[in-house]
């Protein structure tokens, strides 16, 4: 029984992990690719996102955030496997 | 810049200290024996360790570098607190269960739980030490930047206090001082930089009483025959920032225009700030350096009057200049840096081994998340706390290092005096666990297991003693060698370090059943010597450690960006996966 419920939470925590590894990638890659061109900043992290404030900061917030949400949903969802 | 002494942020500082190093006398007799003295006797509760990760890692880099970072840069020094947070992912998701199931005391007893073998203790030991010591330089110059306007006292004297404070702290009580020094740490440093974040907003942001000039320039002199600032001696009365104060009622860094032509915001909620901020244009200050031929050092500032809305945007420092570059290479300079972030937070022995201090692998998760909240929100606060700085009115412009304690200066002495002992206090509790990662290293890996020296208990734990004072006096030589370069940019190469030569192994041992001993050390060793070949070969490392013009830098350099990790840490595991291909050792069952 403690050997599914490893398998179980390591399972959810590679799941989980493989959705910021998306989130984080895709802020780097628009970062690198998609804000700058010719040294000029044009769309990507420039965007309007929340009240004037650019995605830039959105998204930068929202990783730091989410991350911490998806810990605290990994805690809820691996607690069976402690008793 | 010339900084006074003040009595309240003295005694406020010696409180403090005194308080952190009663904490380590008082749990002395808790640490006698090696379990005691390197995991705390696993006995730490998941909460108060959770705590104690944020007081670990929240260093002096992330306080005092990315602060600085942002206050001089703006977006770019947010980019190292998404990526410092970022890495607690990794720990959380991938190693921190496993490696509580796998250790005892150390990394190298993690590695080495399936193969009993010399080597791999040897590599990660000297791994263990590599890192520790390139993540103590940057701790180290951030004590030698806190003590110049706290106590008056030159940059050396600072990292003195810092070795010697240190060294009794890991020599009287090892993890379980570390831990409760690190928890205390870790709490007021959230809780002060959250007070200081509540005043920046209920000041807003305003304009100065006249608009500087484009034309303005301030200058210092640095030679043989003194300091010259402006024409006249460096004096109290005749610092960088005198005339500039003296003409138009601010130091450095302010806002030039508020949207709408106002003269200040009033209080604004967090999300308000970001956007008047963003509309409003900031004055930042370009410096040019020149040197005469008897050496003397010309240094001059002319104001740039520059839009919100670009300050908030990445690529603006030497740093991530890649990102607003147009060839490949910046841009995976870049990338590399962030991908070193995102793998090494997972990788520092320091982190690693207080998975040790708790029970069992729950433990380990839930204290891994309480980490997680409090430095998330701690990388929240960052981003207002450098603009504040920006802002303030209140920088040193010849030492980024310096602009969170200034920021809190311009809100009176008394938050000054606790945020500076919180900074320090900081710097005590990261550099107790680096020092006692590397102690456990050379004292449980290295004398014990490799060169097989008979050691009981208590001969383990005095050993481990030993090698605290001798890194702790190394730390001290290293703080004052690299006294001007940002905290920030230091730890930059520690991650970089760490996840080239630990991460490959970590996550194989725990996913890949095939792996070998043989494949571990030598993935680990490749991983250590290339990324530590590769900065040291770097631009960035001629330029700003061995002096070179950015011209012949560029020149000289054989490595095509600065940021090794992009590379290195593929590497190692292409090493890792052929040499165990290779070895003809017996599958082992993997992790579970």
């Amino acid at each position: 029984m403690q050997d599914g419920s490893n398998r179980r939470t390591r399972a959810i925590g590679l799941f989980l992990f493989a959705v910021y590894c998306s989130a984080y990638t895709g802020f780097m890659a628009t970062a690198a690719f998609g804000t700058f061109r010719g040294g000029v900043a044009d769309g990507g992290l420039t965007r309007p996102a929340v009240d004037g404030v650019n995605l830039a900061v959105v998204y930068g917030m929202a990783l730091i955030l989410g991350a911490f949400a998806l810990a605290v949903l990994y805690a809820f969802l691996a607690r069976g496997g402690d008793e | 810049m010339i900084y006074q002494t003040e009595l309240l942020p003295f005694a406020v500082f010696l409180a403090f200290v005194g308080l952190v190093l009663g904490i380590s006398v008082h749990l002395a007799r808790r640490a006698k024996s090696a379990g005691g003295y390197f995991a705390a006797h696993g006995q730490v509760g998941w909460f108060v360790n959770g705590i104690a990760f944020a007081g670990d890692y929240l260093s002096a880099a992330s306080f005092l570098g990315i602060c600085g970072m942002i206050a001089f840069f703006g977006y770019d020094g947010f980019l190292y607190s998404i990526g410092y947070l970022a890495g607690w992912i990794v720990a959380l998701f991938v190693i921190a269960e496993p490696i509580k199931r796998l250790g005892r005391y150390t990394l190298a007893d993690a590695l080495n739980a399936k193969f009993q073998s010399r080597g791999v203790k040897l590599v990660a030991a000297i791994a263990t030490l590599v890192i520790s010591l390139f993540y103590l330089v940057p701790q180290m110059v951030g004590a030698g930047a806190l003590v110049k306007p706290l106590l008056g006292l030159p940059h050396w004297a600072g990292v003195v206090m810092v070795g010697v404070a240190v060294t009794v702290i890991v020599a009287t009580a090892g993890m379980v001082s570390t831990t409760w020094v690190q928890f205390v740490k870790g709490s007021l440093l959230v809780a002060v930089c959250g007070l200081t974040v509540a005043l920046i907003l209920g000041r807003g942001l305003r304009t100065p009483d006249t608009a500087i000039p484009a034309g303005h320039m301030q200058w210092i002199e640095r030679g043989p025959g003194g300091t010259v600032v402006n024409g006249a001696p460096l004096a109290i009365d005749n610092q960088l920032d005198s005339r500039l104060r003296a003409e138009h009622g601010v130091g450095f860094g302010s806002v030039a225009t508020l949207p709408g032509g106002a003269t200040e915001s009033g209080p604004l909620g967090p999300i308000g700030y970001l956007e008047t901020f963003s509309q409003s244009t900031i004055t930042t200050w370009r410096k040019s350096e020149s040197r005469a031929a008897d050496g003397t050092v010309r240094t001059e500032f002319t104001p740039v009057e520059r839009k919100g809305s670009d300050l908030l945007l990445p690529g603006a420092s030497p740093t991530f200049k890649g990102v607003r570059a147009d060839g490949l290479a910046p841009k995976l300079d870049f990338l590399s840096l962030m991908l070193a972030l995102f793998l090494g937070t997972a990788s520092l022995p320091h982190i690693l081994i207080r998975y040790y201090t708790v029970k069992d692998a729950a433990a380990a998760r839930k204290s891994t998340v309480v980490g997680i909240g409090a430095i998330g929100i701690f990388y929240v606060l960052t981003l207002y706390l450098g603009i504040g700085a920006m802002t303030s009115g209140a920088l040193d412009p010849m030492d980024s290092n310096m602009a969170a304690p200034l920021l809190a200066r311009t809100f009176g002495q008394s938050l000054f005096a606790v945020i500076s002992a919180v900074a320090f206090t900081t710097v005590l509790g990261t550099v107790s666990g680096l020092i006692l990662a590397g102690a456990g290293a050379v004292a449980h890996d290295l004398l014990r297991d490799v060169f097989r020296v008979e050691l009981n208990d208590g001969e383990q734990v005095r050993a481990a003693k030993i090698a605290s004072v001798a890194l702790g006096a190394g730390a001290i030589v290293l703080g004052i060698v690299f006294e001007k370069m940002n905290v920030t940019f230091l730890v930059g190469w520690a991650f970089n370090v760490a996840a080239s030569a630990n991460l490959p192994s970590l996550v194989m041992l725990l996913f890949w059943r095939r792996t070998t001993r043989e494949g571990i050390i030598a993935a680990m060793s490749v991983g250590l010597v290339s990324s530590l070949a590769w900065i040291l070969l770097s631009a960035d490392t001629l330029e700003k450690v061995y002096g070179y013009s950015a011209t012949d830098a560029a020149e000289l350099t054989i490595v095509p960006f600065s940021q090794p990790a992009i590379v290195t840490v593929p590497l190692g595991f292409v090493v890792l996966v052929v040499v165990s291909l290779l070895s003809r050792q017996r599958p082992i069952p993997a992790a579970t």
